[in-house]
């Protein structure tokens, strides 16, 4: 076969698979209250399921008393309301007074590619969070709403 | 000869039928009878289906043994999302807290093979539902009873394998994450933790930044006895330093004693005696629906929710974190005691001191109910005076506050009780109806070998009947068939076939049983009862028996066969003819088909006599 023949061929078969491919999809994630803005704990969040496949949430702690979180009890709730369980990459404890805790929280994926990613357009997750400030039992609530863009196939944003 | 002694009741609708009848639900009870495969998958896929089902010490239904089928039922139910992970989860924890040691470690060694497969699979890190599976795979290995620990020769090198995957970066982002935690619980189990020993002024140090998951791991896991007890202790340090009741906190040395002896802290009610109770907004709602099997004198438990269009199981009631209460001397409302393990420190109500007044409720250990969901016909008949499903729950030996749910008696289908075929006479009924408000009547039919009760809901009184029905009768005999003809010779015709028989006249239905009638009714005149109650209860003859068929005609004989003429050449070369021949004989005409019978005359109506009986 000569080299040009070859070359066609690789094209063709280029071609056919970027083609049939599956479209692949970035996640970006709008939180509806990403910061809280009571005054004993305010929260920052990160939602990364394709990369790192976590959540990053960092809480401060403005209270005079150390805060609680009930790490293992962190639940994300689906867009049909199932509790997915998710607990920090390293084990915690609590958030100190004036102090600042990032928890990396995990698992949190998604599918990436295809019609499965695209059904995730528009949906909303509910992260919850429950901790004790001032000895009170509360429960964080973090309202994340998903939208998808489509990658080229060199996996840059189009 | 014509009687209905002794009665054959052909029960209209169906007599037989499925345990939930028609909905395809498997009910809790029908689960733990049958307990194979199918019928677990099928449970554990409902909405509000409960793992207690795998307790094989709950007082209500469970599974009757633990086998290998159950074993390869949940696993394959898991791994091929027909099992919820969260079920699995739990079902297997309860099975390991059960089971013997030897069987539960072989149970837990079964579940090596498929973690492997998950932690190693490509989609994991794409597919949410096989991250959950492998995290239910996960926590029930980090979570299992002291003591289980598997088969250390299959696990030790499974170990091994996953630490060479880690350092080599075989594993992706999530596989790896859950590799480690894994890891680093058996280092726990080795009396280590990331590199060191694992000592007093560790936990110390856990306990001053307040590490409660690490402190968990080392009391759940460590080797030595006094190094888990050590942990616990610094745990309930930190539920003391966090707990909101100042007696915890003013007591602190006590209370640390009593939740490291009993796991939590149960109040007394005689010195906190209960002021009142509430349930909280969590506890399920739900509207009580009573299916009923008439002809098997059961009922089916079911529940509808508010919102949804499908019916589905009750659900189990968990008390703890739904019902609280206020005790005389504590400033703030307590609920029941959570597990031991959860090291609690506030003040709490021991599950031993809650019950539910209820027949259908059976309190499982850790406070919470479950419902017999399967039933006798007569333990749901006293519901039908009540408005609403109660559960009125006690605290000690006050009724604290009662859980209302709303409650409907499916309509049930109508009690045709029909006498023997052949046109026996229906049976004679005494029917009892009891209309003591407008909301249901219960309806009790004594029939000759039974009595049939039912509950009906007002606004279905005008659908549903009581019948005595006479038998069909008889069908008619049908004609014989005419006999066929002769089939004729060479060249003669067929004989025609015989005329078929008649068919015999149908025989006559059965008489309507006569139907006695009690009312019970309350209300001024009963006027509107009585037109109902006629309306509702029938005595009907049996249908008339078919006519017999008349019997067909007999085919003609065949007509005989033609005969070729024969001839020979004479001396002087003449043709000369032996035998002319003959045509084909014609084919006998069949005979005529015998006349029908008579279809038969339809019973009569026995006599309907409906009393009042004022109440």
């Amino acid at each position: 076969m000569t080299r040009s023949c070859m070359m066609l061929l690789v094209a063709v078969l280029w071609a056919w698979v970027s083609g049939c491919a599956p479209q692949r999809y970035a996640y970006r994630f709008e939180v509806e209250n990403p910061v809280n803005t009571g005054e004993e704990v305010t929260a920052k969040l990160d939602v990364d399921p394709v990369g790192a496949r976590d959540i990053a949430l960092a809480l401060t702690n403005h209270s005079p008393e150390p805060v609680q979180v009930a790490w293992t009890q962190i639940s994300l709730l689906g867009p049909a309301g199932q509790p997915f369980a998710m607990r920090p990459e390293e084990d915690l404890g609590w958030v100190p007074v004036g102090g600042t805790v990032t928890a990396r929280l995990s698992p949190f994926t998604l599918p990436d590619e295809g019609e499965a990613a695209r059904m995730n357009e528009g949906a909303r997750f509910q992260l919850e969070v429950p901790m004790t400030v001032r000895r009170q039992t509360v429960t964080y609530r973090f309202t994340l709403a998903a939208h998808l863009s489509p990658l080229a196939s060199n996996g840059t944003a189009r | 000869m014509r009687c209905w002694w002794p009665l054959v009741l052909v029960l209209v609708g169906s007599a037989s039928g499925c345990v939930t009848c028609g909905r395809g639900l498997v009910t809790s009870a029908r689960a733990s009878n049958d307990s194979s495969g199918e019928s677990l998958e099928a449970y554990f896929h409902q909405r509000d289906a409960t793992a207690t089902l795998c307790d094989l010490e709950a007082r209500g239904p469970h599974l009757q043994a633990y086998t290998v089928s159950v074993r390869d039922t949940l696993v394959d139910g898991l791994l091929a999302g027909a099992i919820p992970p969260a079920f699995f989860q739990r079902c297997v924890e309860l099975l390991l807290e059960r089971l013997p040691a030897a069987t539960g470690n072989v149970l837990l060694q079964s579940l090596a093979g498929p973690y492997r497969v998950l932690i190693s699979d490509g989609h994991l890190e794409t597919d949410p539902a096989r991250v959950e599976q492998l995290q239910a795979l996960q926590s029930l290995y980090l979570a299992r009873p002291t003591g289980l620990d598997g088969v250390p020769a299959q696990t030790a090198p499974m170990l091994a394998d996953l630490r060479v995957a880690l350092e080599k970066k075989k594993l992706g982002t999530l596989a790896a994450r859950f590799g480690r935690e894994l890891l680093d619980t058996a280092e726990v189990e080795q009396g280590r933790w990331q590199g060191l020993r694992v000592d007093v002024p560790m936990l110390d140090a856990l306990a001053a930044s307040g590490n409660e998951m690490t402190l968990s791991r080392f009391a759940a896991r460590l080797p030595s006895l006094p190094l888990r007890d050590e942990a616990r202790r610094r745990l309930i340090r930190i539920h003391v330093a966090l707990s909101p009741f100042p007696e915890v906190s003013e007591n602190a040395a006590a209370v640390e004693q009593g939740v490291m002896r009993e796991g939590h802290n149960p109040v007394s009610l005689a010195g906190h005696p209960l002021v009142r109770a509430w349930f909280d907004t969590r506890v399920p709602q739900r509207t009580v629906l009573v299916e009923q099997h008439v002809w098997r004198q059961t009922a089916t438990l079911l529940a509808q929710t508010p919102g949804l269009p499908d019916t589905a199981l009750l659900p189990e009631l968990a008390l703890r974190g739904a019902l609280f209460a206020e005790l005389t001397g504590l400033p703030r409302p307590v609920s029941i005691c959570a597990p031991k393990k959860e090291l609690s420190v506030e003040p709490c109500i021991p599950a031993t001191a809650v019950s539910v007044e209820s027949p259908f409720a059976i309190l499982e250990h850790g406070a919470a109910f479950r419902f017999r969901d399967e039933v006798q016909m007569a333990d749901v008949l006293p519901l039908a005076s009540r408005e609403t499903f109660s559960l009125p729950v006690k605290i000690g030996d006050k009724v604290a506050t009662t859980l209302q749910w709303r409650l409907v008696f499916e309509r049930p289908e109508p009690l045709v009780l029909v006498g023997a075929d052949d046109g026996g006479a229906g049976p004679g009924l005494a029917v009892d109806v009891a209309s003591r408000s407008s909301r249901r009547w219960v309806v009790s039919v004594r029939a000759p070998r039974e009595t049939l009760s039912v509950v009906v809901e007002g606004e279905d009184v005008g659908a549903f009947n009581v019948a005595s029905r006479g038998g069909s009768g008889a069908h008619g005999r049908d004609g014989r068939s005419g006999s066929a003809g002769a089939d004729g010779d060479a060249c003669r015709d067929g004989s025609p076939g015989g005329q078929g028989g008649a068919g015999g006249d149908g025989g006559s239905g059965g008489r309507g049983g006569n139907v006695d009638v009690q009312l019970r009714c309350s209300s001024q005149t009963c006027q509107e009862e009585l037109w109902q109650v006629r309306r509702m209860v029938a005595s009907e003859g049996g249908s008339g028996g078919e006519a017999g068929s008349g019997g067909e005609g007999g085919a003609g004989g065949l007509g005989g066969s033609a005969r070729a003429a024969t001839t020979h050449v004479d001396s002087s070369g003449s043709t000369v003819t032996n035998d002319a021949g003959c045509s084909a004989g014609s084919n006998g005409r069949s005979g005529s088909n015998g006349r029908d019978g008579n279809p038969g005359p339809d019973g009569s109506p026995g006599s309907v006599r409906v009393s009042l009986i004022p109440d």
